[in-house]
């Protein structure tokens, strides 16, 4: 910054190059050096600010991730529930103390003979244990094959819990909510109208754990009214 | 000069931060408020009654607290009620709008 100006004060103080003088001012090696220690010091305090900045800033994006996940496994699964189809054999179930939620959907899968056809998928959410802890996985197999053999399997999360549960109706009309939906009896409707999830992530902001639960509402299901 | 510099710096990051904060907070209730609002919104009868809950709060986070408030809706959705759920948590509100009958007494 210093450079410009003192150099321009020395081009003026010559009074041109018609009488150019024996001594032209400038600036010394020390003053360079000077100059140069103090930019340096100067970019070097602006960058530790901004990286210690983008540091801090990170760490923020970062605390609501688990949020983010949250968020996007919650979509997914209303696109599954939105789609479930009732099919014999495979009723809408959640069984395993609530840790399974069980259901049949069609959807587009590649023929054996490569052309694209439509199959009955069943699908499950399942709360496993993984490790330490537990995990949210969703798993599809094809309805014919049998649950055994699972063509697709994804780890959605980490669950510290997680729990399905199905509403039903006491007799005096009051919402209640079961984990067990597995008899396909005939006074059973094949696809309930209010399913839950309870689930608590491991991470945990503010002291809080990272818990929701959040209900799913299909508009072609039926309250199941419970018997006295 | 130096100083000046660091000061502008330090004055523009730290404004930076803030604004990074305030975005963060206001994401994290966003995501929240539309789960909560969903989740309401599932739970809303189909038909609304003297029995409708019109208020609660979401455990374990006492700070976020939602409310039901019906209403006569406009023309031409005048037969249904205007029911609007909202979400407080702190000074933040989000709120959905739905329709729905009344029971008939």
């Amino acid at each position: 910054m210093w450079l410009p100006i003192v150099l321009w004060q020395s081009h003026k103080r010559g009074r041109g190059p018609a009488r150019c003088p024996r001594r032209v001012e400038g600036l010394t090696l020390v003053e360079l050096l000077l100059a140069l220690t103090l930019f340096v010091v100067l970019i070097g305090a602006v960058a530790a600010l901004v990286i210690a900045g983008t540091k801090v800033q990170l760490s923020w994006g970062r605390s609501i991730e688990p949020y983010e996940r949250l968020a996007r496994i919650m979509e997914r699964l209303q696109r599954d529930m939105e789609s479930a189809q009732p099919l014999y054999g495979i009723p809408f179930a959640v069984k395993d103390g609530g840790a399974t939620l069980e259901f049949a959907r069609v959807e587009p899968v590649l023929g054996t003979d490569g052309e694209p056809t439509t199959e009955w998928v069943k699908v499950t959410y399942r709360v496993a244990a993984v490790g330490d802890g537990k995990a949210l996985m969703r798993d599809e197999a094809l309805w014919k094959t049998g649950a055994t053999d699972v063509w697709r399997s994804e780890t959605l999360a980490q669950l510290a819990s997680g729990q399905f549960a199905v509403a039903q109706v006491d007799a005096t009309g009051a919402l209640t909510w079961t984990t067990s939906w597995n008899e396909p009896a005939p006074q059973m409707p094949a696809v309930p109208r209010l399913i839950k999830i309870d689930c608590v992530l491991p991470t945990a902001q503010e002291g809080h754990p990272v818990s929701l639960s959040r209900a799913f509402r299909n508009p072609a299901g039926a309250l199941l009214v419970q018997s006295p | 000069m130096a100083s000046m510099i660091v000061s502008v710096a330090g004055a523009l990051l730290v404004g930076g931060l803030v604004a990074a904060n305030r975005s963060t907070d206001l994401r994290l209730h966003q995501i929240l408020s539309a789960q909560w609002l969903a989740n309401q919104l599932a739970l809303l009868d189909d038909v609304l009654s003297d029995s409708t809950s019109t208020s609660g709060t979401f455990l374990p986070l006492d700070d976020a607290t939602w409310a039901l408030a019906v209403e006569p809706a406009d023309d031409p959705l005048k037969p249904l009620m205007k029911a609007t759920i909202t979400v407080t948590r702190k000074d933040l509100t989000s709120h959905v709008v739905t329709y729905r009958p009344v029971a008939e007494p």
